[in-house]
């Protein structure tokens, strides 16, 4: 809209206009009668406390009595003042009020330079009146005023010249000398009030104006606040639709992270068995081995046995002794001697093996653990290691170079697990892309720990190929991935990333080259609660 | 602007009311003040102020009394035509003091008045006898007399009572001292009785 359009559009109506500076107009002349109620009281009651002490008595002689100035000053300054006074209570702005009031004001002045011996000082009063009923704002009171004034100064000065003017005889045109100046002060002040009534009548108008304005404003307010109520609706449903979406994905991810997981430990399954298999089997074989030994032996045991008991009765058998030769040779127990503590020493390995797998699985997995809890993190990574070491045993080895002064740090060891796992798991499907299948070719995998007071920091080092720089900011997406179809799903590193960031409020980050490897580094803070609160 | 409302008629009756009973008011009371005593015409100097005759310049007789208000008015004449004379004029004033009254009862602002005006003589007239042998029953009642004794004008010096201004008394002074016209003149006396009841 054009400031034209506004402009019409704000046009105050004339009524309005009217109506606010006739109440203006109103409460001016109310203020003013109100003014002049306190002014006449002020004057009647001044005047006879002048006439009490100018001329409180008349004297004869000796004798003395109330001077007629006093009963002049109580009953005709009363006659002048109490009706006006009792007119502005009663009607208060109204026309005739006022113009009462300029009566009053005239004759006041005329009471007052009576009671003064016809002082010319005292003339000043009319002028301090007329300014004093300038007040109002209308021109015609001072009118009325200054009428009276010059009516009285032209009849007094025809017949009691001597009573205004000081003198028996004066000329004709005497009152008009005095009416002049009076009429000299209206001319400033009827000019005054005119320009005060357009001021007001200007104002009315702005007024107008303004209420016009203000209207508009409202309404465009009121507009535009229920367009706002109904975008705030809106984005309400928005967020709780958004929400609703939140709940649904953390849902998702929940069901992905524990699929993941279930990848993960499917992957592992297959490994897992194969590293308890190889000792299972060994431990199997040194056990028949022990059994073939232990038959060898019995049989010996009992050619010996026979021999004792026949050389206790002194019947020495030469069968009996060739018997036990023929069995102590079938023995061989030179070879029973070297071997059968190798096969025990090899299957207390291959059972200690076994447990270590079993112990590391346990410890990986954590079940029932679904709180924060102050773990060791060094073992933490040992037994994620052991866990998946089919995983790298093939490509890579394993070096762990864990700060044996490490903090315990308050997490949720299932996932913190699940995130090494995910990461040695990349590592390692890093390096077979490097090394491939050749023969006795490893890669490296470096993880170490390090604390510096409030933090602890993991560095998973691998040497396989290097992250690519343009995909880097995208390894932590979901679904992202570079291994072929079937070789992974995109989520472990989205869930490291989930995991470290959101549920630990740590940070996981990384530092790779082409062809050198990849370092990924972890820090997380050893307090969940000052981590919450800082991140909150 | 103002929309001009005019009075319900009960409104205007009780105005016309009201303006009638003050210009009745106003009436009454300037018609009071007008009221004044006629001065006397007394031919020759009495015998006992023969000694306050000046031989060079014409010599004014003022009769007080001390406690009139409207005198205020007299002495403020008597001081305006005495800043105009400029010591052409001699000027004796009797101030009014009852008998068997306190000695200071007419020390008031009348007195004060006269005795700081230059060139005026203030005298005590203990019971008014002064003022009763000039025939002056008014407090303000002057009466101008020649060197040879001759009066020459007799009356107040305020148009009325308690009046400032210029007045026919005034002006009479001002002519013979200033003017040396004799013309012989009476104008009336405003103000309170000088003897009350002891002069009847």
């Amino acid at each position: 809209m054009n400031s034209a359009a506004l402009t019409r559009l704000h046009e105050p109506t004339y009524e309005r206009q009217e109506e606010l500076f006739h109440a203006r107009a109103d409460a001016i002349y109310r203020r003013t009668d109100r003014l002049f109620i306190g002014l006449l009281l002020f004057q009647w009651v001044a005047g006879i406390c002048g006439a009490l002490w100018v001329s409180p008595l008349t004297w004869s002689g000796a004798e003395s009595d109330t001077h007629r100035h006093v009963y002049a000053a109580i009953f005709l300054g009363g006659l002048i003042s109490l009706p006006p006074v009792v007119l502005a209570l009663l009607h208060p702005g109204r026309t005739a009020t006022r113009h009462v009031i300029a009566l009053a004001q005239a004759a006041t002045t005329a009471l007052l330079i009576h009671l003064s011996g016809g002082r010319i000082e005292t003339h000043f009063h009319v002028f301090g009146s007329l300014a004093f009923l300038a007040f109002y704002r209308d021109w015609r009171v001072l009118v009325t005023a200054s009428t009276l004034v010059a009516a009285d100064h032209l009849v007094r000065g025809m017949y009691w010249p001597q009573s205004i003017f000081g003198v028996l005889t004066a000329s004709s045109w005497r009152w008009l000398e005095h009416t002049g100046w009076v009429v000299f002060e209206d001319a400033f002040l009827i000019r005054s009030c005119i320009m005060a009534k357009r001021e007001m009548s200007k104002t009315a108008r702005q007024q107008a104006t303004l209420e016009l304005t203000k209207a508009g404003i409202e309404d465009e307010v009121h507009q535009r606040t229920a367009e706002l109520r109904a975008s705030n609706e809106e984005l309400e449903r928005s967020i709780d639709e958004k929400t609703r979406i939140n709940d649904e994905r953390d849902r998702l991810e929940l069901q992905l992270r524990s699929a993941q997981k279930l990848e993960s430990i499917g992957q592992l399954a297959a490994g897992i068995a194969h590293e308890i298999n190889t000792p299972t089997q060994y431990v199997g074989d040194n056990t028949r081995f022990l059994k073939d030994a232990f038959g060898d032996i019995l049989a010996l045991l009992d050619a010996y046995e026979r021999l004792a008991q026949e050389a206790v009765g002194g019947t020495t058998d030469a069968e009996t002794l060739r018997a036990v030769t023929e069995a102590a040779l079938a023995a061989d127990l030179d070879y029973l001697r070297e071997e059968i503590p190798k096969s025990i020493e090899q299957s207390l390995d291959g059972v200690g093996r076994v447990s270590s797998i079993v112990l590391a699985m346990k410890d990986f997995s954590h079940p029932g653990v679904e709180e924060f809890t102050r773990i060791d993190l060094n073992r933490s990574i040992e037994s994620t290691a052991t866990v998946c070491r089919n995983e790298w045993k093939y490509h890579a080895a394993l070096e762990l170079d864990l700060d044996p002064e490490l903090p315990s740090v308050q997490c949720l060891p299932g996932e913190i697990n699940q995130v090494f796992l995910n990461i040695i798991v990349n590592a390692a499907h890093a390096i077979a892309d490097t090394v491939g299948d050749a023969e006795g070719a490893l890669g490296k995998i470096t993880i170490s720990t390090r604390s510096d007071g409030s933090c602890v920091e993991i560095r998973i080092q691998d040497t396989g190929t290097g992250i690519p720089e343009h995909i880097r900011e995208r390894i932590f997406d979901p679904f992202f991935t570079t291994k072929g179809v079937g070789k992974g799903t995109g989520q472990g590193l989205a869930i490291a990333h989930a995991v470290i960031t959101k549920k630990h409020c740590g940070t996981i980050s990384i530092e790779s080259e082409i062809g050198r490897g990849t370092t990924f580094v972890i820090r997380l803070p050893l307090e969940q609660a000052d981590a919450q609160s800082n991140a909150a | 602007m103002s929309r001009f409302r005019p009075p319900r008629g009960s409104l205007v009756i009780a105005l016309a009311l009201w303006l009638a009973a003050v210009i009745a008011g106003f009436t009454y009371v300037i018609d009071s003040e007008l009221t004044s005593e006629a001065a006397g015409w007394h031919a020759g100097l009495p015998a006992e102020a023969g000694q306050y005759l000046d031989c060079e310049h014409p010599t004014l007789f003022l009769f007080v009394h001390p406690k009139c208000p409207c005198t205020r008015a007299t002495m403020e004449e008597l001081n305006r035509i005495m800043a105009s004379c400029a010591g052409r004029l001699t000027v004796h004033v009797f101030t009014y003091r009852p008998e068997r009254t306190v000695e200071d009862w007419h020390l008031t602002d009348v007195w004060g008045s006269a005795v700081e005006i230059p060139g005026v003589s203030t005298r005590v007239d203990i019971g008014g006898k002064m003022a009763q042998a000039f025939g002056a029953n008014t407090s303000g009642h002057a009466l101008l007399y020649s060197t040879g004794g001759e009066l020459l004008f007799t009356g107040g010096i305020t148009s009325s009572r308690g009046h400032f201004g210029d007045n026919l008394g005034q002006q009479a002074i001002l002519d013979v001292v200033l003017r040396r016209s004799i013309v012989r003149r009476s104008v009336p006396v405003f103000g309170c009785s000088i003897r009350g009841e002891e002069g009847e």
